[in-house]
């Protein structure tokens, strides 16, 4: 079997002692993150990326992959303990996971999160090692039409996966193409909206605007609300789960697990929604859904999965076609991008060591998650209760030195500035920052796309349907727009949205 | 479920504001070259991208009007409430006093200055608990970025 043989090397290259000291790094600073409230993995990301400068590639894409699914079991911890979701994908573990805390099965709780979250995991990194080789086969028949029709797709999906309006996440997607629009035209040397400062004719930095958007942006917005903590720690209990939570957890984790992986792959999928899915069908199937909410170990098992398997798949699109499905995979193009590496599919062929062994350490980081969430489960608690006006300066003096040490560049903390207040304004506007951010990456690649495919189709614009590769892309994505303005879909999406 | 009619604050001001982004980005693109399809200029892309923008902005805005959806009625009052701007100005404050003192003072005293004004936005200030954070913050800010990663930075005043 040549996956395994290629697995195995992958493993080797994982398996030494700096790159398992990144990954453990890695998910430790995730978990934190995902207890902590009001630092989501985006912004924990962006602020490390320039601290990976000096690493050599593979090791900083383990730790930044490990942030990523590392807070998804960090997340599912504040949820169960504090009824908080220190992650927007822990956000529906709340409903069930925090009623079993208080009922004082809060441990049995966790470690079905933990267990069930780790077998996804494992299945996810299979799936990742199984499917990289045929997609990538497929991306290298890819000409301009086709990246532009995917990108198209990716967008599509992103806004129907989006929490709250779709106008507003159709809006957001497109405000994000036309920022990332400014800076210098790649095809005439034109400089646009740049307004004669240097510093913006390479555009705004991607870590400039991720952490307005998402850190500061989410600091003011905490601190106009004020947040509350109760931390419910009385009783833990037992960690391990019994024999019937068992029963009645495994046909979930595995209903979980698949769809979790499913749309994790899809562009704009991932954790969140992977999550809600989960809980939705979970209650669609249950015998009794009255206990839904009161503290059914399925409402904890089936989302917790299923989270963790979409964290990991949305690892497939960027691996393979080069194309970021959600914020987070937008950032790690960002990483690979500082250490010289073009994400798509020739990153397989040519560099398999930093491929095979990024999804070997994925393997290795939920392990040493489930030790981590395990039997360490009372430092998490205490750093639970860690007061938030203690946590925000800390936060707030870590995004400043992330944004500074991109460039060493005063002006660019200002701009950051200038975006956490507009992130702000999104939020009370109920304007979901996420598609924006996408649209940002992809819109200068979506711009290049799209220019070379209508110049190599001497300008005729039916080439988008005429090559079948992209005429399916594009149907793919005329479907997902039909099954959303379906109304028994419309609906559905805006209760299950509604939790927040 | 009694439908309620009334103006949807937050639609209207999200409707507004992405239409006046669109107008504006689609304004100043008519400063690039347009080009064709076949070969698009530079402001091709962006006048029309910034057109679907004032557009979208339009459909949000006017959507504000309609009957609220079943999400908003869950969510309760549509009105925006005044914004509290203390944190806002604090913290943005804070950030800019790192951006004004990272080059002349160096990462220790700029880490301070970012901790001492940012916890002013918090309601209750406790002074020793914020020197201490202070403290704790800058030593570790110069202990990872300065010397652990070494990030060129200036870590001093001297």
């Amino acid at each position: 079997m040549e996956l395994f043989s290629q697995l195995g090397h992958g493993f080797e290259a994982a398996l030494t002692l700096s790159n398992l000291g990144y990954c453990l790094l890695g998910v430790t600073l995730g978990t934190l993150v995902g207890v902590l409230p009001g630092l989501g993995p985006v912004a924990t990301i962006a602020m490390l990326l320039p601290a990976t400068y000096g690493q050599p590639p593979l090791s900083a894409l383990i730790m930044l992959a490990g942030i990523y699914y590392g807070a998804q079991y960090g997340g599912s911890t504040s949820a169960i303990l504090v009824n908080l979701p220190g992650e927007s994908s822990s956000v529906v573990t709340c409903l069930d996971g925090h009623a079993m805390a208080r009922k004082g099965r809060a441990g049995a709780a966790l470690g079905i999160a933990a267990l069930g979250s780790f077998f996804a995991g494992t299945v996810a990194t299979l799936l990742i090692a199984a499917l990289a080789e045929p997609l990538s086969n497929l991306a290298l028949k890819f000409g301009p039409a086709e990246y532009f029709s995917l990108m198209v797709l990716g967008l599509v999906a992103a806004v129907v996966l989006a929490n709250g309006s779709l106008t507003k996440a159709v809006a957001m997607t497109v405000l994000g193409l036309l920022l990332g629009l400014i800076g210098t035209d790649v095809n005439s040397g034109t400089e646009r909206y740049s307004f004669g400062i240097p510093e913006l004719s390479d555009g705004f930095g991607f870590v400039v605007v991720s952490m307005g958007l998402f850190g500061i942006a989410e600091i003011i917005h905490n601190l106009e609300k004020g947040i509350e903590r109760n931390v419910f720690a009385t009783s833990v209990g037992g960690i391990w789960p019994t024999r019937e939570d068992f029963k009645a957890a495994w046909k979930p984790v595995l209903r979980g697990t698949f769809l979790g992986s499913l749309l994790g792959v899809l562009p704009g999928g991932g954790a969140i929604l992977s999550s809600f899915a989960a809980y939705t069908i979970e209650k669609k199937l249950a015998k009794d859904p009255s206990r839904f909410g009161q503290g059914a170990i399925e409402g904890v098992a089936a989302p917790e999965s299923a989270n963790n398997a979409g964290a990991q798949t949305s690892f497939i699109p960027l691996l393979t076609l080069g194309i970021p499905p959600n914020a987070v995979m937008a950032l790690m193009v960002g990483a690979m991008m500082i250490h010289g590496i073009v994400p798509g599919p020739q990153v397989m062929t040519e560099k398999p060591e930093l491929f095979w062994g990024l999804i070997a350490s994925m393997w290795i980081g939920n392990l040493l998650l489930v030790l981590l969430n395990m039997p360490l489960i009372g430092i998490w608690i205490r750093l639970l209760r860690v007061p938030y006006h203690v946590l925000y300066p800390a936060i707030l003096v870590f995004c400043c030195i992330g944004i500074y040490s991109v460039n060493q560049s005063t002006i660019e903390v200002a701009f950051a500035v200038g975006f956490g207040l507009l992130g702000w304004m999104f939020i009370k506007l109920r304007c979901e920052p996420a598609p924006l951010l996408l649209g940002f990456v992809l819109g200068p690649l979506m711009e290049e796309n799209l220019r070379r495919a209508l110049l190599l189709a001497h300008g005729d614009p039916t080439v988008f349907v005429t090559r079948g590769l992209s005429l399916a892309l594009l149907l793919i994505a005329l479907a997902l727009i039909v099954i959303l303005v379906l109304p028994s879909v419309r609906q559905t999406r805006e209760v299950a949205f509604h939790e927040d | 479920m009694s439908v309620r009619r009334r103006l949807d604050h937050r639609d209207g001001a999200a409707g507004l504001a992405f239409f006046v982004f669109g107008i504006a980005f689609a304004v100043l693109a008519l400063n690039y070259p347009l080009g064709t399809t076949m070969r698009m200029g530079p402001g091709y892309f962006p006048v029309v991208l910034g057109l679907i923008l004032a557009g979208l902005g339009l459909v949000v805005g006017l959507g504000a009007f309609r009957s609220q959806s079943v999400a908003d009625q869950g969510a309760g009052n549509a009105s925006l409430a005044i914004p509290k701007l203390r944190p806002a100005l604090l913290i943005s404050a804070s950030v800019l006093v790192f951006a004004a003192a990272i080059e002349s003072v160096g990462l220790a005293l700029a880490t301070f200055g970012v901790v001492a004004v940012s916890s002013l936005a918090n309601s209750n200030v406790r002074w020793r608990s914020v020197a201490a954070s202070g403290l704790v913050l800058a030593s570790a800010s110069v202990a990872i970025f300065a010397y652990g990663l070494r990030l060129p930075f200036r870590v001093t005043p001297f």
